[in-house]
């Protein structure tokens, strides 16, 4: 077929040309090639705040409605926003693509300081950092006919409660001997650490701390958003 | 619509362009070559083929015409005869190497261990792997004697060390002329390609120390091939880099990660260190119930990092009292991740055998000294799993912390306290908290537990400590705040029948 260099580039000649013609055709119809093509547009909006790969959502922008969507059934076809103007991704789904977003769900770890306050103690915001890794094993529901000595609770916009989940002393240690009696300590810290992993709800905006059952609030934490996305490999 | 516009002007541009092109240059017979009867092209040796890639081309055989698209090249060798490498494998024909574990090696996990060994993740214990090397092109000895030549080549185990000096492990992988050794050759699986089985690091050396500092520090671990230099031709090693961790996936594959680690005095062995790991499995976690019946539920991974932890390490100057230690910095100097639902540190300590937990903390400090006190002579699954009740489940200790109320801060006892109101294997009103659905699952008449004025559900039970004597069993009560904690949903009190169902309970 292609037996001297002058077919060859022949052929070179017409695969440009034909893709050429084939990326305007596209464009006008409104068809995506490639990667992060930025779509001219005065305002974006995305229901589902970002590049949220496990949840669904839709971008609109220059009055056009841009769905997420199953390109396969591993891969995702993301849109999201970026400087007012709407964006879009490929993206490899560890777990497989349905709906409109990756399968799996994601978390949010709520790394706490615990001080001593008084015989109990108060809780201070560190950081939030979000995981698409399983982190169900750390989360703990709180049940009210076995509290816990504390209690997360995360609400919405509206203050209205999303889950409530169980919250643990780190200040307190137990050490002991396997001696013959055992000698047994108890220890008091002044303070510790603490994550806290909740389910990323996308409604989440405030995480209350209580004591136990209590309704009085010892601290109340804001969620930032911005701070909640969750994509493949975070 | 202005960008439509532009588009068509573009698009009639490129038409004439192409149409030019087409019509005016392309169908030039003098710009033209072509290969037909009587129209030979001037071909150099140059276009004969250089199959094995030495710099030599196949010799030219310009006196008669060529039959198809050879070009006349002869059928003679590629190669220089005279020269050793233009006739066997070496490293530096090496293309390509893949490594993953070997077969039987992922059978005999899956069997013994319940888990599949990632073959992304390799780690300084790594059992046998199995190494497919491709070659890059055929070799003279191939086409004159139809089976492969070999340099004598060796593989090593290379990385450095923190000065940067290299430090290698090697193994005979390929004797000469092809010849196959019982166990650690490559075997023909195509002309091009080779395929064996090696040992892992530990099978080669009793220190694996150096490899297990060396991935800690994030310094890359590879496969070395280098064959032998033949006369003055030198070979050229071949660098495979081994994706590697210092988390060795041990047994099970449930979403409960068990994660071990230590933080030694010096002196003190690797193999010791998971010895004492593999007591906690198999004599704790996979024996006693209710661990054993939901040990799918578990996967335990050692970490073969030798940690520092200051202000953690239950130091040899400090009493059992002044111990200190901050659980997230245990957790997140884990080579194995954060979000493990338990990590058991084995620590240097003072020979009496300490231990701590926190209520429902994850994080367990042991005495890894304790195994080698021979005046102990216990065995540290029931310990491990008695320290889990603390860590994993929030259970208390059974037995009594004499004068608890004058020794400890009352914020302390508080919330001692509080935890029992929450629901404990200690009570305050062992006659309903140890009640559910009109049937009661513990004794009432059972006292201390941790506090003097506390009630036990039972007697003796593994949270007894070293009160316990042989009893190795967790009562009812204590089962349901465990599987509270392994199943993540359902109150303690809901498996009290499960649990009492159970052999293996109190």
């Amino acid at each position: 077929m292609l037996k001297t260099p002058f077919d060859i580039i022949r052929a070179i000649v017409l695969v440009v040309f034909l893709a050429y013609v084939l990326s305007i055709v596209f464009s006008e119809l409104g068809v995506p090639m490639g990667f992060q093509l930025a779509q001219v547009s005065s305002g974006c909006t995305d229901s589902d705040n970002g590049r949220n790969h496990f949840t669904y959502g839709t971008v609109k922008s220059g009055g056009s409605s841009y769905n997420d969507s199953c390109y396969t059934s591993t891969y995702l076809y993301e849109n999201y926003c970026s400087s007012g103007y709407r964006k879009y991704e490929y993206v490899q789904c560890p777990k497989g693509c349905s709906s409109g977003a990756c399968i799996g769900s994601c978390y949010v770890g709520v790394t706490l300081t615990e001080s001593k306050n008084g015989d109990s103690s108060s809780f201070t915001f560190q950081s939030t950092a979000v995981t698409s890794e399983d982190a169900s094993p750390l989360v703990n529901q709180f049940y009210a006919e076995e509290p816990s000595p504390f209690r997360a609770e995360t609400l919405n916009s509206s203050k209205v409660s999303l889950g409530k989940y169980e919250l643990w002393s780190g200040r307190f240690i137990i050490a002991e001997t396997f001696s013959n009696p055992p000698q047994g300590e108890l220890i008091e810290l002044p303070s510790s650490t603490i994550d806290l992993f909740l389910p990323l709800n996308r409604n989440v905006r405030y995480l209350n701390l209580y004591q136990g059952t209590s309704t009085s609030p010892l601290s109340s934490i804001y969620l930032d958003e911005s701070k909640l996305v969750c994509g493949v490999g975070s | 619509m202005m960008m439509k516009k532009a588009n068509l002007k573009i698009l009639q541009i490129v038409f004439v362009f192409l149409a030019v092109f087409l019509l005016i240059i392309l169908p030039n017979p003098a710009s033209a070559t072509h290969l037909g009867p009587g129209s030979y092209p001037d071909r150099s040796c140059d276009f004969c083929p250089d199959a094995d890639k030495d710099g030599l081309n196949a010799s030219c055989d310009l006196s008669s015409p060529p039959p198809n698209t050879s070009y006349g090249c002869g059928y003679g060798l590629d190669c220089d005869d005279n020269n050793p490498w233009s006739q066997s494998f070496g490293s530096k024909d090496i293309a390509s190497v893949k490594v993953e574990y070997s077969p039987d090696y992922v059978v005999k996990t899956q069997t013994d261990k319940k888990f599949t060994p990632d073959s992304k993740k390799f780690n300084p214990l790594l059992g046998g792997l199995q190494v497919t090397v491709t070659f890059k092109a055929k070799k003279c000895y191939m086409v004159k004697h139809g089976s492969p030549d070999f340099t004598p080549m060796k593989v090593y185990y290379t990385t450095k060390d923190s000065s940067g000096s290299e430090i290698s492990l090697g193994l005979q992988l390929l004797a000469n002329n092809g010849s196959i050794t019982a166990s650690d050759s490559l075997v023909r699986v195509s002309d091009l390609v080779y395929r064996g089985s090696i040992p892992g690091i530990n099978s080669l050396t009793s220190n694996v120390e150096p490899y297990i500092a060396s991935v800690a520090a994030g310094r890359p671990v590879q496969l070395k091939f280098l064959g032998s230099d033949i006369g003055p031709n030198k070979d050229t090693p071949k660098y495979q880099p081994l994706p590697m961790t210092n988390c060795a996936q041990t047994y099970g594959s449930g979403r409960h990660k068990v994660v071990y680690m230590r933080s030694y005095d010096p002196g003190t062995s690797l193999p010791g260190y998971i010895a004492l790991a593999n007591q906690a499995i198999y004599n704790g976690f996979n024996v006693i119930e209710p661990f054993k019946k939901y040990q799918s539920e578990f996967s335990h991974y050692i970490d073969l990092k030798l940690q520092a932890l200051p202000g953690v390490s239950l130091s040899k100057s400090l009493s059992i009292s002044q111990l200190k230690y901050d659980a997230n910095m245990v957790r997140n100097a884990s080579s194995c991740g954060s979000k493990g639902s338990l990590y058991v540190l084995f620590d240097s300590g003072d020979g009496s055998s300490p231990r701590a937990s926190g209520l429902k903390n994850s994080v367990v400090i042991m005495d890894g000294e304790f195994l080698d006190e021979e005046e102990y002579a216990v065995d540290i699954g029931p310990i491990a799993v008695h320290e889990a009740g603390h860590a994993f489940a929030g259970l208390m200790d059974e037995y009594l912390y004499p004068n608890a109320r004058s020794r400890f801060p009352a914020s302390l006892i508080s919330y001692l306290l509080r935890a029992v109101d929450s629901g404990s294997n200690c009570s305050t009103k062992p006659s309903t908290q140890y009640s559910y659905l009109s049937r009661i699952y513990g004794r009432i008449d059972s006292v201390p537990c941790s506090l003097a004025e506390l009630s036990k559900p039972s007697a003796n039970s593994l949270m007894m400590g070293g009160y316990r004597g042989n009893e190795n069993q967790f009562n009812v009560v204590s089962c349901g705040y465990i599987l509270k904690a392994i199943k993540k949903s359902g109150t303690a009190k809901s498996y009290w029948s499960e649990c009492a169902a159970m052999s293996g309970m109190i």
